[in-house]
């Protein structure tokens, strides 16, 4: 069955998909790498912010990295 | 096929780097965008072609599980290739010019999707020992669940293809001006390619060469127009500056640019959902080696996404911010109500790209939904064409590819007749998926209460919830996929406590993250 962290991580993923646009519109005037805040939090922070929480991936067969 | 070695890899870049430079030589000849696409999918092909040749199987089995136990350093390209598809390109541009500031959601929804898939699918399926998709649902539900099992799949999988060859003919016609007709049945033959000769160990390097193709057919012109509006050499943080003078003039023409916070996260959540429920991306998983191999793949599989959807929005958003400053300047008004080809055809027409980077943009955004569409046929060969542990002679691995050429006829017939433009028909896909199949996919996994009989009732009630929804009125992004998804589930849950099964189906293992 689940792991209880695992579950965890599912649920923050939907949580922001969720939460993110609103977050955005909080800040309609703010500015994060020369993005508009809304824009940087749904463009580049969102996406990479799910690429940590997919998290791990070092535990790779030998077999499945190029030689 | 074994993992590349870096020798491999320098050569393959430099025989890439030369072909661009061809290209960009021929471009700079006069010879046209439309030609040069033709060059790039011809080339496209003798690769695919050469996979085929190298890749070719002689059971069943192979056609469906080739990696289990071997070298697989390709899958997680694969893995991206078949995820972004048509959608992850084109579609998303073309959302983001018709309906706004709302659709960088889309970018969210799409890679939200693929991590949770990482997280509980991928692992829960490879850990099931089962040798596909439809054979995993017939253990977990019985033999009695067989055919309305593979129909589902099966219908799934001629629509997925439908819609994608369907983006393929937006790029053509919008783009360079080649009707569907004819570029349809080409992109045909490039699916059939990518998966016919040996299933699985076919299609994973095929996926492969396809997400190569999609990274440099979308980062090339991507740096190219950053450096051009913006001077900034990385593609996803150019949009930054363009979005900001573009917000500039909005506010001086007055227009409202204030975004629709609900409107965003609906599309959000109703890509996420229905693109972890579409079948052909779950494809794959049964035949990973294990959960961790499988997690791994997806992991990575995310990464290389990112990169590549993170990137694409900058097309839109430098094409709106030119239409602003063109009103501005000029007076003219801001195109309203354009279609998906029209805004596609302006954008073009805005950005005026070198006749060899628009072929390379045209070859990317190709080259993804043949990926997608080759786990598609996967897909409907494995629930259509028999069960591979009693081949005799050759005759199931002889029906899956029947199947599977079958299977994009139909799917190449479907889209050339399409009612409606594919952004739309993605979307209302992704709505019935989510509505349909996610609550009992999700369920199945999580919770051994589950029973045949609730998941079809999860099913039934999510679709026509979904269907009664959007015949009323309801936008199929406007949350019918977040309602469709929450009466499956209580119909799935409520019909499996009342009619308990008397044999429970065995546990799935998920395994705990590193």
């Amino acid at each position: 069955m689940m792991h209880g962290g695992t579950l965890v991580r599912c649920l923050v993923v939907v949580a922001l998909v969720a939460a993110l646009p609103w977050i955005a519109a909080l800040f309609p005037e703010g500015r994060a790498f020369g993005f508009p805040f809304p824009a940087f939090a749904l463009l580049i922070g969102g996406p990479l912010l799910f690429v940590v929480l997919a998290g791990g991936g070092g535990d790779a067969d030998a077999r499945d990295v190029p030689e | 096929m074994s993992a590349p070695t870096g020798k491999t890899l320098a050569l393959w870049t430099m025989i890439l780097v030369g072909w661009l430079g061809v290209s960009a030589l021929l471009g700079a000849l006069g010879v046209s965008a439309a030609l040069l696409l033709a060059l790039h999918l011809l080339a496209t092909a003798a690769i695919l072609w050469r996979i085929a040749r190298g890749t070719m199987v002689g059971q069943a089995r192979e056609f469906l599980t080739a990696y289990r136990e071997e070298p697989s350093a390709l899958t997680p390209y694969a893995v991206a290739g078949a995820w972004i598809s048509g959608f992850g390109t084109v579609g998303i541009g073309a959302a983001i010019l018709v309906q706004g500031h709302d659709a960088f959601a889309l970018v969210i929804g799409l890679v939200g999707g693929l991590v949770l898939a990482s997280l509980l699918v991928a692992p829960a399926l490879a850990e099931s020992g089962a040798v596909s998709l439809p054979d995993w649902m017939i253990r977990r539900f019985g033999s009695g669940a067989g055919s309305f099992v593979k129909g589902a799949l099966a219908v799934s999988g001629v629509a997925l293809i439908a819609v994608q060859l369907g983006f393929a003919a937006l790029v053509g016609q919008a783009m360079f001006g080649v009707p569907p007709l004819l570029l349809v049945p080409v992109v045909a033959v490039l699916v059939l390619l990518a998966v016919l000769a040996g299933g699985m160990g076919t299609m994973v390097p095929a996926q492969a060469l396809l997400f190569a193709i999609l990274f440099v057919g979308v980062l090339v012109p991507a740096l190219w127009l950053g450096m051009a509006e913006t001077g900034i050499p990385l593609p996803h943080l150019a949009p930054g500056a363009v979005l900001y003078e573009g917000a500039v003039a909005e506010a001086r023409l007055g227009v409202d640019i204030g975004g629709d916070p609900f409107a965003a996260m609906m599309l959000g959540l109703t890509v996420l959902l229905g693109t972890l429920a579409l079948p052909h991306t779950l494809v794959r998983y049964p035949s990973e080696r294990d959960g961790r191999a499988a997690r791994y793949f997806a992991q990575r599989g995310s990464l290389l996404a990112v990169a590549v959807i993170a990137a694409v929005p900058l097309f839109a958003i430098t094409v709106r911010a030119e239409q602003v400053f063109a009103a501005l300047a000029g007076g003219m008004p801001l195109p309203v109500d354009a279609t998906p080809a029209q805004a596609l055809a302006q954008g073009i027409a805005i950005l005026d790209p070198p006749a060899w980077l628009l072929a390379v943009f045209g070859a990317g955004a190709i080259a993804a939904p043949v990926a997608a569409c080759a786990s598609a046929i996967l897909l409907v060969a494995s629930a259509l064409g028999g069960d591979p542990r009693r081949e005799t002679a050759g005759g199931v691995l002889s029906r899956f590819r029947w199947v599977g050429a079958g299977t994009v006829g139909v799917g190449a017939v479907l889209a050339l007749g399409m009612p409606v433009d594919p952004l739309t028909a993605f979307f209302a896909l992704l709505a019935i998926a989510a509505s349909a199949f996610l609550a009992p996919l999700v369920l199945s996994l999580m919770w051994l209460g589950l029973t045949a009989g609730g998941a079809l009732a999860g099913v039934v009630t999510g679709a026509v919830v979904c269907i009664a929804l959007a015949a009323l009125g309801w936008s199929v992004t406007g949350g019918v996929a977040v309602v469709g998804f929450g009466a499956s589930a209580v119909a799935a849950v409520a019909v499996s406590l009342v009619r308990r099964d008397p044999e429970p189906s065995p546990p799935v293992r998920i395994p705990p993250p590193t």
